[in-house]
């Protein structure tokens, strides 16, 4: 039977056809590490809500805000630049190259950009901590500081931070999750638009900037599977901790002791000490004002 | 004010060891059943909200209540960023020193 089999397929036929199966596993095999080797992520942008100068509903750019992208297909090699070095130890946290972050940004909006118009007034920059870790997985927690130029090229609109995750397969060298994501906390986007010339009252002015702060409920990167909820992580530090040390890499005013409102007022009657209260539209330990 | 006086670290020092610290969304003194949960509280919100200066102010007050120091945010600006640390300065040490009768 075989005999009769290779008697129908001349030699030369028979290795035509290996070499061909050998080429689609090949092909296959190559598609498949090409895919592995890929994380798509969505992109969710919900505009501003609730502003305090109504700009939400006067500026039209603003109103219409959406993802540049709904979806991009990364490469893991992207995701490179939140991963930690082999040095670096739980709860650590270290400085990440801001401009290798754009791509993601820019799937928000081509005017995305790491360098804040506030200048020396804000606190620019990109941190990731070292969450957790076990035999196989590291998990990061990493915060951003970014910006959106509008289409002017002189208004910004300005999220508070972004916050986020990212799960890595060591041994696969995989990003198996990733959530990038402006916290929902309101108010959490500071919007500055510039007028080339603005009335205020009678009086005619040129280049007028104006200042609203709102709320967006939803603006997130995410990707990957969630089957990896149940990770048993041999080192951990808390969610919590890990974005109290990143917020501690951006400002140096967290060294001040601060204390929910209440807790403050009776502390101070108890000690006799003076409250110190700062008072302002936007949160003062992001950049929402 | 974050990046600047703030961060100073004279005056984190001093906030530390003279004074009790907070800060408030102005739109929680203007809402303040919702997210201010004493009567004490709520009665020096309502201070706060009353002497606020737009968009933002520091403000200090003595333990029982009364209206020390208020400084605009907007007057910081009107200096280089070098005096802003010791305008601040200045700000909370006034309000240390006793108040004439």
């Amino acid at each position: 039977m075989l005999n009769d089999h290779f008697r129908r397929w001349p030699r030369r036929r028979t290795i035509c056809a290996g070499a061909f199966l050998l080429g689609v596993a090949g092909v296959v095999a190559w598609i498949t590490s090409l895919l592995a080797n890929r994380l798509e992520l969505q992109a969710y942008w919900e505009p501003f809500k609730e502003s305090r100068h109504n700009f939400a509903r006067e500026w039209s750019e603003l109103r219409n805000l959406k993802p540049a992208k709904a979806s991009a297909v990364y490469r893991q090699r992207e995701f490179e630049v939140f991963l930690p070095s082999p040095q670096t130890s739980v709860g650590e946290p270290w400085e990440l190259d801001g401009s290798r972050l754009l791509p993601f940004l820019k799937q928000f909006h081509p005017g995305a950009t790491v360098e804040l118009h506030h200048g020396s007034g804000s606190a620019a920059g990109a941190f990731a901590c070292l969450r957790a870790r076990n035999d196989r997985f590291d998990e990061i927690a990493f915060r951003v500081h970014a910006e959106f130029v509008m289409s002017d090229g002189q208004s910004f609109y300005t999220p508070a931070q972004f916050s986020g995750t990212l799960l890595f397969d060591r041994i696969a060298r995989r990003v198996k999750r990733f959530h990038f994501y402006l916290p929902p906390r309101n108010t959490n986007i500071d919007v500055n638009r510039f007028f080339p010339i603005a009335l205020v009252g009678d009086q005619q002015l040129e280049q007028v900037s104006a200042v609203d702060v709102g709320y967006s409920p939803r603006m997130e990167l995410v990707g990957g599977d969630d089957q990896f909820d149940e990770i048993v992580w041999t080192e951990s530090v808390s969610y919590d901790d890990a974005n109290a040390r990143l917020a501690r890499r951006f400002y140096q005013f967290l060294e001040v002791r601060w204390r929910p409102w209440d807790e403050a007022v009776a502390e101070s009657r108890s000690t006799g000490k003076p409250i110190h209260v700062v008072v302002l539209l936007g949160t003062l330990d992001d950049e929402s004002c | 004010m974050r990046a600047g006086p703030l961060s100073d670290s004279e005056i984190v020092k001093l906030l530390n060891s003279e004074f009790v610290n907070a800060w408030l969304l102005l739109s929680d003194l203007e809402r303040p059943i919702r997210s201010i949960h004493t009567e004490a509280g709520r009665r020096l919100a309502s201070v706060a909200l009353r002497e606020f200066t737009f968009p933002v102010e520091s403000q200090v007050f003595s333990s029982t209540g009364g209206v020390l120091e208020q400084l605009d945010y907007n007057a910081l600006l009107d200096v280089g960023p070098d005096d802003r640390s010791r305008r601040y300065f200045e700000f909370l040490t006034r309000s240390l020193q006793p108040k004439a009768p």
